[in-house]
């Protein structure tokens, strides 16, 4: 009996590998589901505690998609729809990944946004081989629908008339529930009422539905009227322009809906203003602080971090860590993003990251709309005219895709993981539609399918090590920077209790990744402020606080915090020559931070012959914060 | 044997006594400096420090670490709240002086706070109210006065000693609230007080009168008012030891600084609270999902 045949002896029956592939690819498709539903419901992928959670269901994904390719038979069951538009988008992910290793500079936080994109992509991989019916889109949508309510219903609630509650009990500003940024609300909203609208209009299904489906869109409408944004009203225009064009086909149709939509918004706002006379006055307008606003200042400063390395950019996810290094743009709060997905590409992934983003999307887009043009108009279904189902299809499609592009115009869509993923699933009816030639075969050598199912599963379990470490890390930082801010308003004893406790956070952040730089410095920070509590009891922290601040400058020598932390536990630990020479480092690198500026002249103000040069640092600081008590007090002193 | 018989006794005498001390020396090395907080005073007092010069503390600066031992000076009406590492706290009320001889704890090799401490305080004139009840099992408090000492290891005392210069009669009240403390006079008597008791003693023309009677209700108020002032210590925490002291071996040497100056010339740098992000996605300021999902493990 030779090899052959003893192997078909020992294969599995053909019946069981059938029910293998069907039961597979349903597990995918649930873990997808699961996944997609449970990035929203937690707080769209946003928190890097509950992100964290969210791992295991994308690597489930990558392994029962292997296993579901390992006992396939037929063609059908091996055949990848749209694969070639996906592997138009591989380029785009190795520059992320190389960006991300090499380029960035701030290496620990390009890692996470990159595995947000490597989601992405696994959503885009999965949805082009496993959404291979308009019936899973549907169960899809629906899947979606509770906790995307359920987030609307929340995130709505803060708005408007929350933002009103909020006032009277003079607590302005603290926003609760899923959506923290009404620009985002909106913009999900806008992107809803933009992919409602074909439903609504074309004439596919029942009158009864469109009608039902009609009543949503106009409270989706009222919805992002009320939420007040003034870049959401742009986002909410653009995606009516879109809604407007996919769903009519007759031109004078589409200028009365968008007419009419103005009016109706026109009236709204009009009643609004007339009737609450809060108002005018809660209107969320981007990068305002204390009655000023900064919004070209953020969109210069993406430019200006552009012209630093506009092949390679600043490093993916770097933008916050960047900004005070320029000169001419100076902040008084964080900024992370333009709030523009364009720039923001452009600054942190350069022209070579963002022409392998629009290359595919542009092919993706383009297909589209060439299939979505030649699609028949009108089918005859049970002797009345409808639109065709691929129509239908790819009308909603396009809406989706167009809005979310469109929109990224006036929103970093990309800082958002769910938003990532939504624009990778609005591409999935694309493969269903796409020409036989298109589809891509996997099943033709057994060799290449089980390689293609290892290298998947693989590809999960090494993913699955590395981001949960990376995101366990992340986390830990975002609790203890929490609770360090906490303690800022303890009294002494509970304050020591606070920091302790940001500490044990700061340190398990380390635990899980020794190269994040920022926990370093968090942990730094946290010692500098039990030592500050009693520099006599905490005097031995000395050492551990140059030690860590020595650990972040080694993970990263260009990094303007290491540096400035540097400089602080030098000083503190009595090496003022060194102390100063990183203090001067540090103002360089960072010229507009206040940070550098205030404790450089907290430095200069121990040396009684250096107390004008002090004073000018304590000024510029205060430029930059005018409202800075530390800094007030600095000067008052500066001035005695 | 041999030895000991051919050794003469004088030389075996100094041995042993050479023995003793040695174990006397590392017996006190084995002590540590405490420290020693006032949490308020009313208003401004003296410290005069064994070691350098009097300081003047005033109300604004408190919480304050007092630098060394020494003598606190109260000239008028007015009270100072302190708390020691060794877990007592008290109230001394003017005019007056309280001085602070010696504040220890037991030297041990994995902790320092919460070790067996000593406190010797010398209470010339002026009021006394004192808690030890969370001093560590083995503890002492020792109160000397010009009529005798008091020696607790646990428990609420007060002891007021008034001086009247025209008749140069000194009177010493004593109540014990809680726990027992036993009195020493100068003649060498003891006496134990039990909770609830009182003690008085006159001394004028070397005559010393004792008349031992239970508490007075304005005792009981006093006390009250003690608890209640130090209950409204909203930041109240006994104050800790350097633990620099746990083991000087493996503190960093530094040879050229004198560590005492190198604290005073230490630059303070406060620590900033993190700047927020224009974008409240950023912000991220809600934690209730992390307390969740996120909890402290393995502490």
């Amino acid at each position: 009996m030779n090899l052959k045949h003893r192997l078909q002896t020992i294969a599995l029956p053909k019946r069981f590998r059938r029910n293998a592939v069907r039961f597979f690819d349903r597990c995918t498709f649930v873990s997808l589901a699961l996944f997609l539903s449970l990035m929203v419901f937690f707080n769209f992928g946003l928190n890097y505690s509950t992100h964290y959670h969210l791992i295991p269901l994308v690597s489930l994904m990558l392994i029962f998609h292997g296993l579901t390719l390992i006992f396939s038979l037929r063609n059908k069951e091996s055949t990848f729809h749209g694969f070639f538009t996906l592997i138009l988008f591989l380029p785009f992910l190795f520059w992320l990944i190389i960006n991300a290793n090499f380029v960035s500079s701030v290496s620990w936080v390009s890692k996470l946004h990159l595995i947000f994109y490597f989601e992405a992509f696994v959503v885009l991989w999965m949805s082009f081989y496993h959404l291979n019916s308009i019936q899973r889109f549907g169960r899809l949508a629906a899947v979606l629908i509770i906790p995307i309510a359920y987030s609307l219903y929340v995130g709505g609630a803060q708005f408007f008339q929350g933002r009103i509650v909020l006032n009277e009990d003079e607590t302005t500003g603290v926003v609760t529930g899923l959506f923290y940024d009404s620009t985002s609300f909106v913009f999900f909203i806008s992107v809803i009422f933009a992919t409602l609208m074909p439903a609504v209009f074309m004439r596919y299904w029942e009158k009864v539905k469109q009608f039902g489906l009609f009543i949503f869109g106009a409270l989706f409408f009222l919805g992002a009227l009320l939420a007040q944004d003034i870049l959401g009203y742009g986002i909410l225009f653009m995606s009516l322009i879109v809604a407007a064009y996919i769903s009519f086909n007759k031109v004078k149709k589409r200028y009365y809906f968008t007419a009419f939509c103005l009016f109706f918004s026109g009236v709204i706002i009009a009643l609004l203003f007339l009737l609450f006379p809060f108002f005018k006055e809660q209107f969320f307008i981007a990068f305002e602080f204390e009655g000023s606003y900064y919004y070209f200042e953020a969109l210069k400063a993406s430019l200006l971090l552009f012209a630093k390395n506009p092949l390679a950019g600043i490093g993916l996810g770097n933008f916050s860590y960047l900004v005070p290094t320029l000169t001419s743009v100076a902040l008084p709060l964080k900024v992370d993003n333009p709030n523009n997905s364009l720039l923001l590409i452009l600054s942190e992934l350069g022209v070579v990251g963002l022409l392998l983003l629009l290359i595919p999307l542009f092919v993706a887009v383009k297909k589209c709309f060439k299939v979505w043009k030649q699609s028949p108009r009108r089918e005859i279904l049970y002797s009345s005219q409808v639109v065709s189902t691929q129509r239908f299809a790819l009308s909603i499609t396009m809406c989706l895709i167009l809005s979310i592009l469109l929109g990224g115009f006036l929103l970093s869509i990309s800082r958002t993981p769910f938003f990532i993923c939504l624009l990778a699933i609005a591409f999935t009816p694309l493969g269903l539609f796409t020409v036989s030639k298109e589809r891509f075969i996997l099943l033709k050598s057994k060799p290449a399918k089980f390689v293609y199912s290892l290298l998947s599963i693989l590809l999960a379990v090494s993913f699955f090590y590395d981001s949960r470490r990376m995101l366990a890390s992340a986390a830990s930082y975002e609790v203890g920077s929490y609770i360090l801010n906490e303690s800022f308003f303890e009294n002494e004893s509970e304050r020591l209790r606070l920091l302790e406790e940001a500490l044990f956070y700061a340190d398990r952040s380390l635990e899980k990744n020794k190269d994040n730089v920022d926990a370093w410095i968090l942990k730094n920070e946290i010692i500098n402020g039990i030592y500050n509590i009693n520099s006599f009891h905490f005097m031995e922290f000395k050492e551990p606080l140059l030690i860590s601040s020595k650990e972040a400058l080694a993970l990263n020598e260009s990094y303007w915090k290491a540096c400035l932390r540097y400089a602080i536990s030098s000083s503190v630990a009595g090496d003022s020559v060194e102390a100063e020479q990183a203090f001067a480092k540090a103002v360089e690198m960072a010229p507009q931070s206040f940070e550098t500026n205030f404790f450089m002249a907290v430095f200069l103000f121990n040396d009684p012959s250096k107390l004008e040069e002090a004073k000018s640092y304590a000024e510029r600081a205060l430029a930059i914060e005018p409202k800075n008590e530390l800094a007030l007090d600095m000067i008052r002193k500066l001035k005695i | 044997m041999i030895c000991f018989i051919k050794l003469p006794l004088f030389n075996i005498l100094t041995i042993a006594l050479l023995l003793s001390q040695s174990g006397l020396v590392l017996n006190a090395l084995n002590w540590v400096p405490g420290t020693a907080e006032i949490f308020s005073v009313e208003e401004p007092i003296l410290y005069n420090s064994f070691s350098s010069e009097t300081l003047e503390i005033t109300p604004k600066e408190m919480p304050l670490v007092l630098p060394k031992l020494g003598d606190i000076l109260i000239d008028q009406k007015s009270s100072v709240s302190v708390a020691t590492s060794g877990k007592v706290f008290f109230n001394f009320e003017g005019p007056g002086s309280l001085s602070i001889d010696e504040l220890q704890h037991k030297q041990n090799v994995q902790a320092i706070n919460g070790t067996i401490s000593r406190s010797i305080f010398y209470l010339e004139n002026g009021s006394l109210i004192l808690n030890s009840e969370q001093m560590e099992n083995g503890s002492s408090v020792i109160i000397e006065n010009p009529l005798g000492k008091i020696i607790q290891k646990g428990g609420i005392f007060s002891i007021r000693v008034e001086f009247f210069d025209e008749t140069f009669k000194r009177i010493c009240t004593i109540n014990c609230f809680s726990g027992n403390l036993k009195y020493y006079d100068l003649d060498g008597n003891t006496l134990e007080l039990y909770a609830g008791q009182k003690l008085v003693l006159i001394a004028q023309d070397q005559l010393i009168r004792s008349n031992n009677v239970s508490l007075y209700d304005e005792d009981v108020s006093a006390l009250d008012d003690f608890l209640e002032q130090w209950a409204s210590f909203e930041d109240f925490k006994f104050p800790l030891l350097a633990t620099s002291y746990v083991d000087p071996m493996t503190f960093p040497a530094s040879d050229d600084l004198d560590q005492s100056t190198e604290i005073l010339n230490t630059v303070y740098f406060p620590i900033l609270k993190r700047k927020g992000y224009f974008n409240l996605n950023t912000n991220r300021q809600r934690l209730s999902l992390e307390e969740i999902f996120f909890k402290k493990t393995n502490r």
